[in-house]
């Protein structure tokens, strides 16, 4: 809970004083959050299960219930999902997406696809960083 | 002061969404015995129709009710035409549109920065899709991808669209003869 709290005012706070310092609009600085949080996620996730028994957790199959059930470092692993999850938000993307899409039809699908695709690249390359520092 | 009790609004809010996500998908894997993307789609999906409801309804009852407080704002018009793009950037963070009113903007602090946008999550949905393509299910990866998105896109306009026909009703109550 208290990793959410803290991850939903840092996501408030950056938003704000990007819109307020930066001519960026509000969406480009929503993408730039998300693309943050993935990439401290895949960080946190991969380093904190890197530890030599729980290698093998990482190739189960992400269609069964395994995500949820590995036995992570609990109270870190809790505080980087809590504060990932309330830092990187998907509300606020599609509500993003809807106002884009009443005028700015380009930069509705422009947002759609390099939010998606950004965050991908950064969970994944959170994802090798936290393998390079856990060996 | 001011922005002190909005803070503590939205840390509030980000506690109870960060909680009601991790029940809900936790129930999703339990009881109804999901997929971990299908479980954070859900939630997601469920979260951007509550924020396009509880967003029009927000601003709907403020700019109604208050309306000579919300003149300088960027709702000030009637919520019943939408995007008022370029004249000001609606993709703002909430509180900050609804600035000139301290009760909207702690109430939309509250339920759309905190909670909802604790609820959703981006990273979860992209963690479990590179989890998707490591192992190559690039089918449930696209529809992972393609649905969270259009269908978070649906429920923001389902959303929408429901609070504004309920704010419509509440304010011109249909006469019956």
């Amino acid at each position: 809970m208290l990793g959410g709290a803290i991850g939903a005012l840092c996501r408030y706070l950056c938003q704000s004083i990007a819109t307020r310092w930066t001519t960026m609009p509000g969406w480009v600085a929503l993408m730039v959050i998300n693309t943050l949080g993935c990439l401290i996620i895949g960080f946190a996730v991969s380093w904190l299960t890197t530890d030599l028994s729980t290698l093998a957790l990482q190739h189960l199959n992400p269609l069964q219930h395994q995500f949820e059930t590995t036995e992570l470092n609990d109270l870190l692993a809790l505080i980087a999902v809590g504060f990932c999850g309330a830092f990187t938000t998907f509300s606020s993307f599609a509500l993003d997406n809807f106002f884009l899409g009443c005028r700015r039809q380009f930069w509705m699908i422009f947002n759609m696809i390099v939010s998606c695709a950004s965050g991908l690249l950064a969970v994944a390359a959170g994802w090798e960083l936290g393998l390079m520092v856990a060996t | 002061m001011r922005m002190g009790l909005l803070l503590f609004f939205i840390g509030l809010g980000g506690g109870c969404g960060a909680i009601a996500r991790h029940l809900l998908s936790r129930c999703g894997t339990q009881h109804l015995g999901l997929p971990d993307f299908l479980d954070v789609m859900i939630v997601n999906v469920i979260g951007c129709f509550l924020i396009g409801f509880i967003f029009i309804l927000i601003a709907g009852h403020y700019a109604s009710h208050r309306q000579h407080r919300m003149r300088e704002t960027t709702l000030s018009d009637p919520l019943i035409q939408r995007g008022w793009w370029p004249h000001d950037d609606p993709t703002a963070p909430t509180p900050d549109l609804l600035r000139r009113d301290r009760v909207a903007q702690c109430q939309a602090g509250f339920w759309i920065t905190g909670m909802l946008g604790g609820m959703t999550t981006f990273s979860s949905f992209s963690l479990i899709s590179l989890h998707l393509f490591h192992h190559g299910h690039w089918a449930f990866l696209a529809a992972n991808v393609i649905g969270s998105v259009v269908l978070g896109w649906l429920a923001v306009m389902i959303g929408l669209r429901l609070g504004r026909s309920m704010l419509l009703r509440r304010n011109h109550p249909p006469h019956h003869h």
